[in-house]
This record gives structure tokens, C-alpha cells and sequence, in this order.
């Protein structure tokens, strides 16, 4: 009991009133505690991971093995899984050429080259012009056997080249790997897509908020109008005639003046509002007066 | 006559030696009143005929000097960054059209210190205390108290009303406890909030389904489930896999919870935590299978979505507030009328700030700046 709960306790006490110290106290050890304490943090939530992964598999798998309602979509899921699991430790990908020297027919090397990395002939003849020890072509193939084509091809023209990989670790960031082929060319474009439902979204929740209901519904339809149109180069054409004495109601002006006013106060009473609530439920937190985070009452 | 000789001879001697001495004559002292150390203020003369000046650094670990930048002209008061503690040297060259070295000269070397109190922060200090002082004594008055009035938040008191909801129906409960990490008070509070609503389900043998994007979260969201079924005596209804890990994929995740929302077709939904896109995505899903949802979070740009797609939002302040209306705990309420007293303090010196800026008095806003 001791250790599950009084000492939580004490390091969040003694932990938060440091961390909250140095902030006021510039000099170390003081100095850069926050830089490591976020560090610490994010050491320990990486092994926390395989705990994620393990609940995620189990909770996934079971719904597969069932036949639960979706359960093809847990497949999916699973399945992605080892899938990025795999390429990601054991099937790299990621085969180029390393020129040692590009031999007597060079205008059929850097035409040949220009083609597989999508680039000017005159870049890569300036490119290729000082080799050294050897100069990797820009262009990964995810199989050794489509590496080798290149290879037979520049290699029967007389250049000297060598098929190499990509070391562990660089597969992950570069194209050309089967990990960045999973991260490029699906998850992407999921990601993307998932994104792109936020306009319907938006388009589906404005609808509802500017119904007019009541008066503050109104106001809020005036408003968001004002702000739409006066963002717009048609806000300016709209009301570009109006006299001089009229120019407060201009629409890109008075969509700044709604902006800039009546919104910044709103705004700033609820990040005052916030801001006193992290301090109040910090507090709480430190002091222990808050326990309810670690299981208690 | 001899004594005209004499000054001539002086004046010779002096141009002659003067170059010697370095006319560039570069100062380098740190620069004042800087909490934090580290910066150097650097000065040095002009030098005739000089087409730019390049500055060197070393410091007295280094052999070589490590070039930093070049002038074309020498400003007054260069500012330049070493380590706190390390003796450093600074070089500085003119140099002419030809790339000669005119003339180099070395400074002194300077070493910097980190203040033990960054005085900068002097006022947020006083403001801590003082914030902490009040806050904390209203927690031991809390005590004393019969009864402390807070003003209701319709947000909280559907709470109980939507978890009822969802048990008439049959339906289980969702409660989304943000997409960030343990590391943000935001998920503190959502996984605080979510004790709470777990004690409700427990009460009234609700479904209660938690998914997670963190799997610290995960853990902590797990224990705390588990103490409130413990705590309402319904240690039966509990199962861990109530709380499950998605992904930390924001997205991702978006995508798995609306898959749950849409499948499952939960009555009631939670969404308290920190949020970011995702909250409309997550929100208007709830909105269309025709769930209570009840959303909060102290993220300020998402707070519009929850308001337009929820049927409550607790807002800023009263997100955080939440669990010490729903926990009823006296020492947590006291808490709550403390951080009402500081936020009516700051009222009034916003008023005062304004009152005193539109009479020209600037006084008072200096009193923050420093």
C-alpha cells in the first residue's frame, strides 16, 4: 500500500515543485530539466508501446478468431500490422547502384540515368562529372532483381557500377524501401482521406449551428457571413461604392473589426478560463489533493 | 623649441606604437542583467581602410579559432552566445579589399553566468504565490464549510442523465479521454472525468467502452476504471478490455472510433480530453447515429466544433473544473471557489488596465512587463 500509494505521491510532489522551480531558476541544474524530464517522458512511453501493440493484437485477433461483427476490418488491422512490422525489421528493400565510373559511352549513361531518377541529362552529366570513390544513383528498386536490369544495362555499356542497400535505419525515411511504400502509398493517402472528411464536416456542423433559431443563431449566421465574404476579394467589390462616412461598413473592414474585437475577447476570456484551470487542477495534482488519476478516491 | 621636439618625438612614438597596441581595441564583457547568461556584448574600433571585419571565437578547451561571422561594418554592442561558465576569447580581424589582414586584435577572455532567479520572472513568481496562497486556502476553509455554492453546469449534470440514457436503451457508453499522452493536464483531466463516469456505468450495469490512442493512457485509464467498479462495489462489471489501445495515429484513430460509433451504435458519448482536427470528425459521427454526447477540452480552436456537433460542451475552465463538481469532494470544490476568487482579481485588473491605458497612465501595464 505503501509504495502504490504514498510514494507516487511524494514523486509527484517533489517532481512538480522542481519542475515548476526551474523555471524561475535559469542556472543548472535547473536550466534544461524540462528538456530531459520531456525526454525521460518519451523513453518511457516508447516501451509502453509494446503494451499498446500487445492490447491492440489481442483485443483485434480475438474479434477475427469470434467472428465478431467487423471482424474484417480487425483483420485488416492485424494484418497491417505484421505487414509494417516485417518491412520494417526484416525486409528493407531499397537496392541502388553505386557508380565507380561511368566508362566510354557516357551520353548513354546519363541518358539512361536522366530516365530512372526523372531528372535533366545536364544534371546528372554535372552530377556524374566527379565521381570520387564511388556516387550512389538516385533511384532505390524495392527487389535486387530490379536493380540488376540497371546493372546489365549500364554495365554492358561499359560503366562500372555496383549493386549496394540501403543500411537499417535510412529504409524507413527513404523512398524506393517497402516501409516507405506501406508509409507513402497507403497509410498517406488514408491519413489524406480521413482529413478531407473534415470539410464535409465543417460543411454538415455550419449548417446546423447557422440555422436561425434563436437570436444568438442569428447573430452567429450575420457574423460568419460577414467574415466569409469580407475574407474574399468579392467583400471589397461588394461594398467598394460606399461613401466615405460608410467605410466602417466596408466588409473586409468590418470583418477585421469582428475579428479583431468582439472574437479576440471571447477567445481570451476562455484561454483565461483555461489557463486558470491547469493551474487549479496542477495544483490539485501536486499537492495530492487530486488521486483519482492513480486509481484512487 | 626643444620642448616642440619633444611632443614631435612623443607624437612619432605614439603612431608608431599605437598599431601595435591594436586599434580595434575589442571589449567583450557579458551582457547585463541577462538571467539566463550565455550572451556576450563585443565592441571594437573601426579600422581605416578595412573592406570588413571577421569575428573568432574560442574557448580556452578549443586550439583553433572558430570563425562566427562577418561585418561589413562594426556595429556597437555585438551580441554573441558562448557555454555558461567556459573562459571564452573573442578575435576580431580587419580585413582589406586584398583579403590582408590589417589588423587583428584578442579580447580579454569573458566567461558567462546563469542567474540563481531569472528577476525577469519576478511578477509570474509573485503571481504563483499568490494564486497558489488563495487556491490553497480556500481548500482549508473547504473544509470548514457546510456548504460551498458553485453555479450549475448543464454540461455536468447531463452526465448522469446520459449514462441513464444509454441503460434504458441497452446501449454502451464511449468515452473518448483525448489523443495526447499523460504528459498534457488535458488527458490528466479527461482520465479524472472518466473515474467518475465509470463509477455512474458501474451504478447503473451500463457497457462502458474507452478507446485510447497512448498506451500510458491506456494503463492509467485501466486502473482508474477499475477502482470505480471496486469502489461501487461492482467489481464483476469490470473487464480491462473495457480500455483498449488504437493507435497514436491521430487519424488513425479518428478512423477506429467512428468504426466503433457507427458498429456499435453507442447512446451516449464522451469526449473529454485533448483534442485537435479529429474533434469534428469524432463529434459529427456521434451527432448522425444520434448519440447524447457530452464533449470538453481546453484546446481553444476546438472548442467551436464541440459546441456546433454536441449536445454539451464544457468549456475551458469548466472541463477542468468537472471532476471536483462530479467528485463532490470539499477540499476539490474548495479549490474551485479559489480559482473563481482569481479569476474575479483578474477581472478587476483587466478593468483597471483599461481604465488607466485609456487615461494615458502607463504605469500599471509596467508593472507586468516586468
Amino acid at each position: 500500500m505503501f509504495l502504490k500509494r504514498q510514494v507516487p505521491l511524494a514523486i509527484v510532489f517533489i517532481v512538480g515543485v522542481i519542475m515548476l522551480l526551474s523555471w524561475f531558476i535559469p542556472h543548472e541544474p535547473f536550466a534544461n530539466l524540462e528538456i530531459h524530464a520531456t525526454q525521460w517522458f518519451d523513453i518511457i512511453a516508447s516501451f509502453a508501446m509494446i503494451l499498446g501493440a500487445l492490447n491492440l493484437l489481442k483485443l483485434q485477433g480475438r474479434k477475427v478468431i469470434r467472428r465478431q461483427k467487423g471482424w474484417f476490418y480487425s483483420l485488416a488491422a492485424v494484418l497491417g500490422f505484421f505487414l509494417t512490422l516485417t518491412f520494417g525489421f526484416f525486409f528493407k528493400g531499397g537496392y541502388y547502384l553505386e557508380v565507380k565510373d561511368v566508362g566510354p559511352n557516357a551520353p548513354y549513361f546519363n541518358q539512361r540515368v536522366s530516365e530512372v531518377t526523372h531528372t535533366e541529362i545536364d544534371a546528372v552529366e554535372r552530377a556524374f562529372s566527379k565521381i570520387g570513390k564511388g556516387k550512389p544513383i538516385n533511384c532505390n528498386f524495392y527487389t535486387h532483381g530490379g536493380a540488376l536490369k540497371l546493372y546489365n544495362e549500364l554495365s554492358s555499356k561499359g560503366a562500372v557500377v555496383e549493386i549496394k542497400q540501403l543500411p537499417w535505419g535510412s529504409h524507413l525515411q527513404e523512398r524506393g524501401t517497402f516501409y516507405s511504400w506501406i508509409f507513402y502509398s497507403i497509410f498517406t493517402p488514408l491519413t489524406s482521406t480521413m482529413f478531407a472528411l473534415l470539410a464535409f464536416f465543417v460543411a454538415s456542423a455550419s449548417y446546423r449551428a447557422f440555422k436561425i433559431r434563436n437570436l444568438e443563431a442569428t447573430i452567429l449566421l450575420a457574423a460568419g457571413i460577414i467574415i466569409m465574404i469580407g475574407r474574399v476579394p468579392l467583400g471589397a467589390y461588394l461594398t467598394g461604392w460606399l461613401p466615405s462616412w460608410l467605410q466602417w461598413l466596408h466588409l473586409p473592414r468590418l470583418q477585421e473589426w469582428i475579428y479583431q474585437y468582439p472574437n479576440a475577447a471571447g477567445a481570451r476570456a476562455i484561454m483565461i478560463g483555461i489557463g486558470l484551470g491547469i493551474v487549479g487542477t496542477s495544483l490539485r495534482v501536486i499537492l495530492g489533493i487530486e488521486k483519482s488519476f492513480m486509481g484512487e478516491k | 623649441m626643444k620642448r616642440n621636439g619633444f611632443f614631435l618625438i612623443l607624437g612619432m612614438m605614439i603612431g608608431t606604437v599605437a598599431p601595435l597596441l591594436g586599434a580595434l581595441d575589442p571589449v567583450a564583457v557579458p551582457k547585463e542583467g541577462d538571467p539566463e547568461g550565455r550572451v556576450v556584448v563585443l565592441n571594437a574600433n573601426p579600422v581605416d581602410q578595412a573592406f570588413r571585419y571577421d569575428i573568432f571565437q574560442k574557448s580556452e578547451e578549443e586550439q583553433d579559432w572558430n570563425f562566427i561571422i562577418s561585418y561589413a561594418h562594426l556595429d556597437k554592442d555585438m551580441h554573441f552566445d558562448i557555454d555558461n561558465g567556459v573562459p571564452t576569447r573573442f578575435k576580431v580581424a580587419a580585413i582589406d579589399k586584398d583579403l590582408n589582414v590589417l589588423e587583428e586584435a584578442v579580447t580579454e577572455p569573458v566567461i558567462t553566468e546563469a542567474m540563481w532567479f531569472n528577476t525577469k520572472r519576478i511578477v509570474r513568481f509573485i503571481t504563483m504565490i499568490l494564486f497558489s496562497g488563495i487556491i490553497l486556502y480556500y481548500i482549508r476553509k473547504a473544509r470548514q464549510m457546510k456548504e460551498i455554492y458553485l453555479r450549475p453546469i448543464a454540461g455536468l449534470k447531463a452526465f448522469e442523465e446520459a449514462v441513464g440514457r444509454a441503460t434504458e436503451m441497452g446501449k454502451s457508453v464511449l468515452y473518448v479521454p483525448g489523443i495526447m499522452d499523460l504528459d498534457q493536464v488535458e488527458t490528466i483531466s479527461g482520465v479524472i472525468i472518466l473515474g467518475h463516469v465509470a463509477k455512474m456505468t458501474a451504478r447503473y450495469e451500463a457497457s462502458l467502452n474507452v478507446p485510447v490512442s497512448r498506451s500510458l493512457v491506456m494503463e492509467a485509464s485501466r486502473e482508474i476504471v477499475h477502482e470505480s467498479y471496486l469502489s461501487e462495489g461492482r467489481p464483476d462489471l469490470f473487464n480491462p478490455d473495457m480500455v483498449h489501445y488504437y493507435t497514436d495515429d491521430q487519424f488513425a484513430f479518428a478512423a477506429a472510433v467512428d468504426g466503433i460509433m457507427l458498429r456499435e451504435k453507442p447512446a451516449a458519448v464522451f469526449l473529454q480530453g485533448k483534442f485537435y482536427a479529429e474533434s469534428l470528425i469524432l463529434a459529427e459521427t456521434g451527432n448522425s447515429i444520434g448519440a447524447i454526447q457530452i464533449a470538453g477540452t481546453g484546446s481553444p480552436s476546438q472548442i467551436p466544433f464541440f459546441v456546433t456537433a454536441c449536445d454539451y460542451t464544457l468549456i475551458g475552465e469548466e472541463f477542468f473544473a468537472a471532476s471536483a463538481y462530479l467528485g463532490k469532494d470539499p477540499k476539490l470544490l474548495g479549490s474551485i471557489k479559489g480559482q473563481d476568487i482569481i479569476k474575479g482579481a483578474i477581472m478587476i485588473t483587466i478593468l483597471l488596465g483599461v481604465i488607466f491605458e485609456s487615461l494615458g497612465f502607463t504605469f500599471f501595464k509596467d508593472i507586468f512587463n516586468l
